[in-house]
């Protein structure tokens, strides 16, 4: 027990170390010519610190906030900007894929062709028909990654309210700042540490491995080199799979800062006895204009 | 051992607590699953280290084990149910301490993502998903809905139970073209619910039939249900056939079954739309039969007529069911009789010599064992008999051979293409129903377009042999056309006075369009989708510019190209790069493109009306969350599956279903687990947390795939009905009027629950229901 809280102590120590180190020595710690930078970069990406530092961070913006209300509100409210404002950009990826597969398929049916050339002002681009096709899961990859927070925000995940809906304002509240402190922000976090060195293993070699300390890893750096993963399922597909990866640790990254967002809101509701205060939910009922138009 | 329960027992008991623990506490429900999967994997490795949870699992260092070996039991056969009396070790669920099983198993979270949610190979059909959402979506928001059921409302209204008749056509009409459970119950609910009670309809019959039809877009093709467990099952039967292969002491699942273990979305399609049918005739009969017995709670509804021009019924029973039919008819009789069929003239220039149909026979004794009781004795003396089948190897044809087997093509092939007859066909039953529609309108247009078809026919059959160029052909039949051609425009104008067939014709097209090529084969469900999808746009590009009294000219002469462009693309080759490019290939290959380019700018078009109409950016959004929702589902489960594999559950629960003598058994027992399971879970949940546990041991049998997941997509789609957590109540309970309580919604889906369940006892009973489609147009 002793042994834990002295791990415990001793991260944040280190943490608090990290962040006060970084910024004496900005150029250090961010000179990617220097692969051992990197490689510190790799390790502190996933740690115990990093962990340590976003929990210190975020109760302290909390405890700031049960003082301060308003503050509290400009944090969750940013929050959700972000979230909306990156969903329903990329929502537009959808649109772009049907436009796209219907090219494709008129092209490849009708055509029989098996390049497409985009040649805009001289710029020529020339892919293979199957480049075009394997690309399609990359703007359902960016809906399903970046329109999750958004998803959020709007109320748009599926809820078994059986007993939910039954419950008062403040149980709700309650039960929701418990869902996202033990079940939300755990699975992410996971999600977050094995994703960020897969995402890592994309990009460069040698691979890193969540389970590698940093000395390992300082000593990988000597024969680090950047080796960008562009091989796809088939030999003229998609040449970016790294996309894929870098969209998952998007993904955690969108979805932590909305569950945090989300933690606020639900206190900030439990107090003020409000809820919506200042959501920015999309106006899209259809029935609106049914029941004003039901001439139709 | 606790309780007297093995560790993994208890370790999955624990993750099913957690697991209903987490859903119920509201949270949403993808996180909730991820959330609680994380829960229960730390209070199991709190207690295994605690050496609280004993697995005894079967010792295979025994000389019994190894004995059992030496009989040729393959490994994967010997567990604790199937050999009971086997000596046991004991040991903890994670052997290596669950630090490891942490990082070597839920560490495989960001693999699975990466494979089975964002990028992998089985994605492909997946991405369907999200167009047929928007299909979906941009469908509801251009009104059909709405037209559809107030025409329905007037066709069926005036019998006993009408009302609700139409309700499920309207249901079923809408389940083919969008299958959005959501948006149908919640148009449906708004629209017609408060027009039923005002009729003095019952409010249980109108909320029951509104919530069953609404699902109906669950079993009915293209429906997304069936695009996600199609995806799993595909992987499910593949891995499951191979292991049953190896347990049958073959090497893999081509020699065991004959066949590639293969199970495709488009199959499952075929097979799901007669059972989809099926239902939504069960629910139509039980409304007419409530109406029947109860008059008052059901009556019927006059209306206003249809059509401002009175038919008489002789004159309807000739031109819309009397001629249509014949047509049908001389169109099947003149493919049975040869003088409509293939003029395909393409010669291979190689042969391929392979054996279909027969048996690999240099396989082992266990192998042979198990052929002949797959396949029967006969099968597999015939194939020995032939030699057994070897892999395909091709050779060249000299040129003689070639020629030979042009003459014999031109010889056997059918005076009149089959392609041109079905376009001919289509035109006279355009023409027939023109006919109907208006009877005092003067007919000599009409039948100035009958002498073209029947003259094109005459001059494809007698002066046009199949060696014709395709622009010899078109110089030929260009005359004939154009008069057939204006006579279908006339047709379609009259037609379009019809209101019944106005409102019906747009989303039938689609649904044509979209169910024809998956059903037909031609193109797969996401390339179909996204045709579904830019076709929704187009349509209500055009409703929305009716709307503002503009042209939709625009958007015709788009979908009028890509008429043209298939057409040209079928009839002509267009490749250009190829080293000798016929003339009349340029012309067409020119004619087409033109045609490409403005039916792309067209849709680009119906994009931007529907955006400058702000209807386009709540449909992309919206369709954009469902997306989202749905795979951070998959997302969650798959953590969630991770965990149960980490401690050894899935194997153990596989094992347990492996146990059972009989396959019936396993698949019923699966079917009332899934069904109760129905009752508090969604679809989705379902399907990703429990068929794949499950899917393994029922789809690695004898049993029919498309069978299984069939069965187990009627059995999802009654977890819609199911209360208390049945999405398709949820939605109308939201929109019903005041008046109707949960008691009404409740007690009124009752009767079509066990409906359901009548419905699946039939697809149990009669198979063929589910499995001819699939083997008709499969051969």
């Amino acid at each position: 027990m002793l042994d834990a809280i002295g791990v415990v102590l001793a991260t944040i120590g280190n943490a608090l170390y990290g962040v006060f180190w970084v910024i004496t020595h900005p150029v250090q710690a961010f000179n990617f010519s220097d692969t051992e930078a990197i490689m510190r970069l790799i390790f502190y990406g996933a740690s115990g610190e990093l962990l340590a530092l976003v929990i210190l961070v975020a109760l302290g913006v909390f405890i700031a906030g049960m003082f301060r209300r308003e503050f509290l509100w400009g944090v969750v409210l940013t929050i959700e900007g972000i979230s909306n404002g990156v969903g329903r950009f990329a929502a537009w990826a959808g649109l772009i894929m049907v436009l796209q597969q219907i090219m494709v398929i008129f092209l490849q049916a009708i055509f029989r062709v098996s390049e497409i050339s985009v040649s805009p002002v001289g710029l020529d681009f020339t892919k293979n028909l199957g480049w075009y096709g394997d690309g399609l899961k990359f703007y359902n990859g960016a809906v399903v990654c970046l329109c999750c927070a958004y998803t959020f925000v709007q109320r748009g995940h599926v809820r078994v309210d059986l007993f939910y809906a039954s419950w008062g304002h403040r149980t709700k509240r309650i039960m929701d700042m418990l869902g996202t402190v033990f079940m939300m922000l755990p699975a992410l976090s996971i999600m977050w540490l094995y994703g960020w060195f897969f995402m890592w293993r994309s990009l460069a070699i040698p691979p890193v491995n969540a389970t590698d300390t940093l000395d390992r890893l300082v000593l990988k750096a000597r024969a680090f080199r950047w080796n960008v993963e562009t091989i796809s399922s088939s030999p003229s597909g998609f040449d970016a799979y790294f996309l894929f990866k870098v969209l998952l640790v998007v993904f955690c990254f969108t979805m932590i800062l909305q569950a945090i967002g989300f933690f606020y809101r639900s206190f900030l509701e439990l107090r003020e006895e409000e809820t919506e205060r200042g959501l920015d939910l999309d106006v899209l009922d259809p029935h609106d204009g049914v029941a004003t138009e039901g001439g139709h | 051992m606790l309780f007297g329960l093995d560790g993994i027992e208890i370790a999955l008991l624990i993750v099913f607590l957690c697991l209903f623990g987490g859903i119920m506490t509201g949270f949403p429900v993808a996180f909730a699953i991820g959330g609680s999967a994380v829960i229960s994997f730390t209070i199991i490795a709190a207690l295994d280290s605690g050496g609280l949870l004993i697995h005894q699992a079967v010792d295979d260092r025994s000389a019994e084990y190894a004995a059992l070996l030496a009989e040729g039991i393959p490994r994967e056969a010997i567990s604790v149910f199937s050999f009971p009396d086997l000596p046991r070790i004991e040991e903890p669920l994670f052997k290596r301490g669950w630090e490891a099983a942490f990082n070597s198993d839920l560490g495989q979270i960001v693999n699975r993502m990466d494979q089975r949610v964002i990028g992998g190979e089985s994605i492909e059909t997946l991405l369907a998903v999200l167009m047929f959402v928007m299909m979906g979506i941009t469908l509801e928001r251009s009104r059909i809905a709405e037209d559809l059921l107030t025409t329905m409302a007037r066709v069926f209204g005036p019998l006993p139970g009408g009302l609700a008749v139409s309700i499920v056509v309207v249901g079923a009409f809408l389940a083919a073209s969008t299958g959005i459970v959501g948006a149908t119950v919640v148009t449906m609910g708004l629209l017609a619910l408060p027009t039923m009670l005002r009729q003095g309809y019952s409010p249980e019959l109108s909320t029951g039939v509104i919530a069953a039809s609404g699902t109906l877009g669950q079993i009915i093709p293209p429906s997304i249900v069936i695009v996600l467990l199609g995806t799993l099952a595909g992987d499910l039967y593949a891995a499951g056939q191979e292991q049953r292969a190896l347990l049958a002491g073959c090497n893999d699942a081509l020699t065991l079954l004959g066949e590639p273990a293969v199970l495709s979305v488009g199959t499952l399609f075929q097979a799901a739309l007669l059972p989809g049918i099926l239902l939504a005739g069960l629910y139509a009969s039980y409304a007419f039969g409530f109406a029947l017995f109860n008059p008052s709670k059901a009556p019927p509804v006059e209306g206003e007529a249809i059509s401002s021009e009175a038919v008489t019924r002789n004159e309807a029973l000739t031109w819309y069911l009397g001629v249509p039919v014949l047509i049908i008819l001389a169109l099947i009789g003149a493919g049975q009789v040869g003088i409509a069929g293939s003029q395909d003239l393409t010669v291979r220039e190689t042969e391929l010599s392979g054996t279909s149909g027969l048996l690999r026979t240099n396989v082992s004794p266990e192998c042979q064992a198990s052929l002949i009781e797959v396949h029967g004795q006969e099968a597999w003396d015939a194939s020995v008999e032939a030699g057994g089948a070897v892999d395909a190897t091709s050779r060249d044809l000299s040129e003689e051979e070639i020629q030979a087997a042009l003459d014999a093509k031109i010889a056997s092939a059918a005076p009149i293409g089959t392609a041109f007859a079905i376009v001919m066909a289509l035109f006279a039953i355009v023409i027939a129903l023109a006919r109907g529609v208006s009877p005092s309108a003067p007919a000599w247009p009409l039948a100035l377009g009958a002498a073209g078809i029947a003259v094109a026919l005459a001059i494809d059959w007698t002066a046009l042999s199949p060696l014709a160029s395709s622009g010899q052909r078109t110089l030929a039949l260009a005359l004939p056309v154009i008069v057939v051609l204006w006579s279908v425009r006339i047709a379609a104008v009259r037609l379009g006075q019809n209101e019944l067939i106005r409102v019906v014709f747009p989303p039938l097209v689609l649904i044509v369009a979209v169910l024809g090529s998956i059903l037909g084969g031609v193109t797969n469900p996401t390339p179909a989708a996204a045709l579904g999808a830019g076709g929704a746009i187009m349509l209500a590009a055009y409703r929305k510019l009716k709307d503002e009294n503009k042209t939709g000219r625009t958007i015709l002469v788009a979908a009028l190209s890509i008429v043209v462009m298939i057409l040209l693309g079928a009839n002509f080759d267009l490749r250009v790069t190829r080293e000798v490019v016929p003339f009349e290939d340029w012309a067409a290959f020119i004619v087409a493109m033109a045609a490409y380019h403005v039916a792309m700018l067209g849709l680009l078009y119906g994009c931007w009306v529907l955006y400058r109409t702000s209807v386009l950016a709540p449909v992309v959004r919206e369709t954009a969350k469902v997306t989202s929702m749905v795979f951070t589902i998959l997302i969650g489960s798959q953590l969630l599956n991770l965990v149960v594999i980490s401690f050894g559950g899935e194997h153990y629960i596989q094992q347990v279903l492996r146990s059972f003598e009989q396959e019936w058994v396993v698949f019923l027992l699966v079917m009332v687990i899934l069904f109760i399971l129905g009752f508090v879970l969604d679809f989705l949940e379902i399907i990703y947390i429990v068929v794949p546990i499950v899917g393994p041991v029922i789809y690695g049998g004898t049993l029919d795939p498309a069978w299984v997941t069939i069965m187990i997509a009627v059995n999802l789609q009654t977890s819609f009905l199911t209360p208390p957590f049945g999405f398709a109540l949820f939605y109308l309970r939201g929109v019903a009027p005041p008046g109707i309580t949960t008691g009404h919604i409740y007690r009124g889906i009752l009767p079509f629950v066990l409906i359901q369940v009548v419905g699946l006892a039939l697809l149990w009973l009669f198979p063929e229901v589910v499995t001819i489609l699939p083997d008709l147009i499969g051969k």
